[in-house]
């Protein structure tokens, strides 16, 4: 039996490493159902490398949120994944209510992000920001819902899907209910992280942009910062995902390390596959799908409730 | 079996809160379709496969055959005959919808939380269901401006009963005979879409134009609403 | 000690009311005595303070000292150049409502508590209608003093005729509600604070209108049997009032309009806060209980330091742009770098977000309501606990938007007026106080743990155990993780701009406009333009009003477009009712006819109804006469 605290440091250390992988698998599966044979699997590594080799470029309108931006909002970033169960092991620094400090330490991010958006004064990253803000404001109804399933489920304010009272083996008795989380997070996840449906981060059109139109000002060792950032934050996500998905029998095992990794990187070839087939939404029916998403958690919640057992 | 079931019933709710929020026809009759596939399934699942019977099966497929296929072909079709594609202005917007349908929803949870537990369990999981599905299906009528949509929230209407009917698991009796006339009801309602070609709300066919039917010969191919209203034929 | 504050604070009005012709002697004695009152009151509040302190009122003074204090030194570079041939006027009443407010916290009796508190509004209210020129500020300065009465009536309706505990608690809930601004009963904050001077809205904003809970928590809430019923009250208007309240928010234009909707949110999460503590005491969740009431009253200091810095800030703002309109102002931070960065952290604290203070108390209100899902039992309490959670969640995604725009709007981007692009950074004293608020937060960010810890009254019996152990705990966290945060953002910082060697640390080029040269205002998003998806997407709550004429024909001319909000209470409830006061008003008119006997045969009329009245009614009573 393994010490868990080093299973959470080393797949931590592990997420901080691999996750700009992520972007390349997706990428990746995208160029297989398109048919073509797409950029290398490491792909943002080189970019990344190359970007930290060049200048940076500020705008003459910013007055110092542009400057200041990024390193800030990775700060964020990285903090939150300390916050994070890593290897299905609950973070050693982590307290009850901790998932709310990890969602509010991402929101803390894009506040930051906006507002060094905003500071350009370009038409473009103000449309981006204005979007933004207002997806991510109805994607946090979603988020809390999922984070009150967890706390219905588990009976603890904490950040584990492991139960007050110790039981472990749930998916067959409580599969809908965690299903139905799962797919919320799932929407939540494609959302926030500017994946197809909501988002196209391959556009080349800054009209339909979204979280690319923020950033069209930066270049150089900022711009690796954020792409960082950018696939630190779909790790995250992935790794919560997987919280929920993933039978917490394995956990504090080496099995359930890899099984959580693995299961990142399954992530984003479903991600890949998911954008490969989808077309993206209208801006109109965006805040309808996130509202659809809250009501899939809420809906999780009655599920374990009513169905499930606990409430009379 | 509970497991099954369980799934087969959150997809049954799955399926309203998309309906709730989904502003094209087509796909709106995709989920009805969807629903009576589900329909047609349950009774199969809420019990272990060993207890159903054989003439289950039979009655099993039957019941998708009419609701899961031949409905929605219909209400394709009328939907082409009344040239409609999407609910364009409904009076209540799609995520007030959807609120709206997980509110619904919540009740019906409340509601069946108070019910005093019943023998079977698979009644203490459909109730709540079939409940919800039945508001939904009202709130449809209600809130969509489309006769089609209406026709559809009746048809989901309709479904909640048979979900009741065969979450309490009666084989015969009022609620069948109640279903099969909404089922009739429907048919009607979405014939006369399809003949009419009525492509908006009922209100444009007022009592003004009901009272002229007397001594209306019917003109060739006219729509009902291209009537002239009595103002117009005053001048 | 408490006199000798009274005492200071009388003799400033007294001296400014006397020198009003000398603007020097009024400012100087007026800033100089609030500030020793202020301390003296401050030494006895030290002097009083034992362990544990459990008395509710401390939590209630400190705001009041504070930005008595804040306001008053703000109010040196506020006043300079604006209206300081007043100074003996604004001086004197500033006094009288510092002493006021402060009186309204050691009232003894309820026949004191009401004098202070009608003192306490209409000092307040001639603070409000300095800027008396103003048609807008008298009209603002009306609607506070009506909502002022109105709420004094339903007071002494409480005070003295509120049998059970069930009608003081209604009574006091919309009498206090007036005041607090639970929705519908909070129009004036809208008017009022834009209207005032800024110091005197940043007092009022972040101390005034929270003695309206002080009241509750005093005078209304004593009753343990009808604990449900203030948890359940509380609860639905905190919910309506934090959702609405940034709705609203998010759709002003006027800056200090938007600050005084977001006070209706954070009143409103206060609300929840209380709420949640009763219910919590009513069903048995102490962890509930404790949580709500901890997030409640630390709220309630976070609130105050923050929102006093924002319209503290909001002040400097007005005086280096000269307007409030957020839609003409842009580019300001590179002019005043100093406000721009302080208003902008306390903005993203009072949107509750980590590492600023304002995180501390939402995140306590969330523990509340995850712990009323944790805890299996009530079926209405489950629900409750999930709309709670939900809607904050929502509301603090609008929070973050509005406040962004705030920010957005006023200080980044291009000018968009030609007096935007003159503004100039404010006098020291403007320029520090709202930076010493901000530390002040910081402050107790680190210590929330002993505050609550050391501090919290013990209101609801269980301040020890298990629950309590938690709570510190989180905070404590909370206020680790804060520090990391701004320590990995430092180290980020200076690994950006000082270890990345000085030929790539990054030159100056205009903004990639997608092939434009010179990027100009006219391009820019406005703050309207910012917020406008969201406020389409809540149109239906919101209800904007749009004026617009369409570009027509092939070389088409002019066209505009004007989109606003007015506020959903008065447009939907109280202008209807007021009308219809109105007509009515307009009916009675016809006994003013002019003449006196006709007034006479209504004076003696009025009296033999009187006296038959007392006859018919308390014969039975009392025996007759």
């Amino acid at each position: 039996m393994a010490n868990p605290t080093v299973i959470w440091l080393s797949s931590f250390l592990l997420s901080l490493i691999l996750a700009p992988l992520l972007p390349g698998i997706v990428n990746k599966v995208k160029a297989f159902f398109a048919g073509r044979r797409g950029p290398n699997l490491f792909q943002l590594y080189f970019d990344l490398a190359k970007l930290l080799r060049k200048e940076g470029v500020f705008s003459a309108t910013a007055g110092g949120f542009l400057q200041v931006a990024p390193p800030v909002s990775l700060g964020c970033l990285l903090l939150a994944a300390l916050l994070l169960p890593h290897g299905l092991v609950r973070s050693p620094l982590g307290f009850g209510g901790d998932a709310v400090l990890f969602f509010y330490l991402l929101g803390m991010a894009r506040f930051i992000t906006v507002l060094g958006a905003l500071d350009t004064g370009s038409s473009f990253e103000g449309m981006g920001a204005s979007r933004e803000m207002q997806f991510s404001a109805l994607a946090e109804g979603a988020i809390f819902g999922v984070i009150g399933f967890i706390a219905v489920f588990t009976g603890r304010a904490g950040f584990t899907m492991l139960p007050a009272d110790g039981g472990g083996e749930w998916w067959s008795v409580h599969a809908v209910s965690l299903l139905l989380a799962a797919a919320a997070f799932f929407v939540v996840l494609m959302a926030e992280n500017c994946r197809v449906p909501f988002d196209d981060p391959e556009t080349h059109l800054e009209l339909t942009m979204i979280h690319e139109a923020m950033i069209l000002d930066y270049g150089g060792p900022d711009l690796a910062l954020i792409l960082y950032g950018a696939s630190l934050k779909l790790w995250m996500y992935a790794m919560v995902l997987m919280m929920l998905v993933l039978p917490w029998s394995i956990c504090g095992t080496w099995l359930g390390m890899g099984c959580t990794l693995g299961g990142v990187l399954l992530t984003a070839v479903v991600v890949g596959a998911v954008e490969s087939s989808m077309a993206r939404y209208r801006f109109l029916k965006v805040p309808r799908m996130l509202v659809g998403a809250l009501a899939v958690a809420l809906l999780g919640i009655f599920f374990r409730l009513v169905f499930e057992g606990g409430i009379q | 079996m509970t497991a099954w079931c369980e799934a087969v019933l959150a997809a049954f709710l799955l399926t309203d809160i998309m309906l709730a929020a989904s502003s094209r026809l087509l796909h709106c009759i995709r989920i009805v379709a969807a629903q009576g596939l589900l329909l047609g399934i349950l009774p199969l699942v809420i019990r272990s496969w060993s207890e159903v019977h054989p003439d289950q099966i039979w009655i099993s497929l039957v019941n998708i055959g009419i609701k899961g296929v031949a409905l929605p072909l219909l209400l394709i079709l009328a939907m082409k005959q009344a040239n409609v594609r999407r609910e364009l202005e409904p009076f209540v917007g799609y995520s007030l919808s959807v609120v709206a349908v997980l509110g619904l929803t919540g009740i019906s949870f409340w509601v069946g939380a108070q019910l005093p537990p019943p023998v079977e369990a698979g009644v203490r999981l459909a109730m709540p269901v079939a409940f919800s599905t039945m508001l939904t299906g009202l709130f449809m009528v209600m809130a969509r401006r489309k006769a089609i949509t209406q026709a559809i929230g009746f048809l989901i209407f309709e479904n909640g009963i048979t979900l009741f009917g065969t979450g309490l698991m009666i084989e015969y009796g009022l609620v069948v005979e109640l279903g099969i006339l909404l089922d009739v009801f429907v048919l009607v309602f979405v014939m006369g879409i399809a003949l009419f070609q009525i492509n908006q709300e009922f209100e444009h066919i007022d009592a003004d134009k009901l009272n002229r039917l007397g001594d209306w010969s019917a003109p060739d191919e006219e729509d009902a609403e291209a009537l002239p209203t009595p103002a117009e034929e005053g001048r | 000690m408490d006199g000798v504050a009274w005492g200071i604070w009388g003799m400033g009005a007294f001296v400014a009311f006397l020198f009003s012709r000398s603007s020097s002697i009024a400012t100087g004695t007026g800033c100089v005595a609030v500030c020793a009152g202020a301390l003296a009151a401050l030494a006895g509040w030290g002097a009083r303070l034992t362990f544990p302190p459990c008395e509710v009122a401390g939590f209630f003074q400190l705001p009041i000292l504070v930005l008595a204090v804040a306001g008053a030194i703000h109010s040196l570079g506020y006043l300079k150049g604006h209206g300081e041939k007043r100074a003996g006027t604004y001086w004197g009443f500033y006094n009288i409502t510092v002493a006021a407010m402060y009186g309204v916290t050691l009232a003894g009796s309820p026949f004191q508590f009401l004098v202070l508190w009608e003192l306490m509004g209409l000092a307040s209210f001639a603070l409000v209608a300095f800027e008396r020129e103003s048609k807008e500020v008298m009209r603002a300065a009306w609607i506070y003093i009506v909502a002022c009465h109105a709420g004094a009536a339903f007071l002494i309706a409480m005070f003295f005729f509120g049998g059970t505990p069930t009608a003081v608690f209604v009574l006091g809930v919309i009498g206090f509600g007036l005041k607090i601004g639970f929705p519908l009963l909070h129009v004036w904050l809208p008017e009022a604070h834009p209207a005032a001077p800024a110091p005197v809205s940043a007092l009022m904003s972040g101390a005034m209108i929270q003695l309206g809970f002080y009241g509750l928590l005093t005078y209304c809430t004593w009753s343990l049997s009808e604990y449900a019923l203030y948890g359940w009250t509380l609860l639905g208007l905190g919910v309506i009032g934090t959702f609405g309240g940034m709705l609203f928010a998010l759709g002003q234009t006027n800056l200090k309009k938007l600050l005084a909707y977001s006070s209706i949110e954070n009143m409103g999460v206060m609300a929840i806060g209380f709420g949640f503590g009763f219910l919590g005491s009513a069903s048995g969740n102490a962890g509930m209980s404790l949580f709500g009431f901890a997030g409640a009253f630390l709220h309630l200091l976070i609130h105050a330091l923050l929102k006093g810095g924002l319209f503290l800030g909001a002040g400097s703002i007005l005086r280096a742009e000269g307007t409030l309109e957020m839609d003409r102002m842009g580019g300001l931070l590179k002019r005043a770098p100093f406000t721009g960065w302080v208003f902008a952290m306390n903005a993203a604290g009072l949107s509750g977000l980590p590492p600023f203070a304002g995180f501390l108390s939402e995140f306590l209100i969330y523990l509340a309501a995850l712990a009323g899902l944790t805890a299996p039992g009530h079926y209405g309490v489950f629900a409750m606990s999930l709309a709670v959670l939900i809607v904050l969640a929502l509301t603090g995604g609008l929070a973050a938007s509005a406040y962004v725009k705030a920010v957005g709007a006023v200080f980044l981007g291009e000018p968009r007026s030609p007096e935007a692009a003159e503004a100039h950074e404010v006098t020291a004293s403007m320029k520090w106080v709202p930076g010493a608020l901000l530390i002040l937060s910081a402050l107790l960010t680190a210590g929330a743990s002993w505050v609550i810890e050391y501090g919290f009254p013990a209101y609801c019996g269980n301040t020890a155990g298990r629950e309590m152990a938690v709570c510190i705990a989180a905070l404590r966290y909370v206020g680790v993780f804060s520090g990391l945060l701004i320590l990995l953002a430092a180290i980020g910082l200076v690994w950006r701009f000082r270890l990345v060697p000085r030929s790539r640390r990054g030159r100056v080029a205009p903004t990639w406009d997608c092939g434009y040269r010179n990027p100009s205002a006219r391009m820019e998003y406005t703050g309207t333009a910012f917020t406008q998806p969201l406020t389409d997407f809540f149109a239906g709550v919101l209800r904007p009003r749009v004026a617009e004429e369409k570009p027509e024909g092939d070389f088409p001319r002019k066209s505009s477009f004007e989109e606003w909000i007015e506020d959903g209470g008065v447009r939907f409830l109280w202008q209807p009712v007021f009308r219809a006061l109105a007509y009515l008003a307009h009916r009675i008119h016809v006994l003013q006819s002019g003449y006196l006997h006709l007034y006479i045969l209504a004076m003696v009329l009025t009296l033999l109804a009187m006296l038959l009245w007392a006859f018919l009614f308390s014969a039975g009573t009392e025996g007759g006469f």
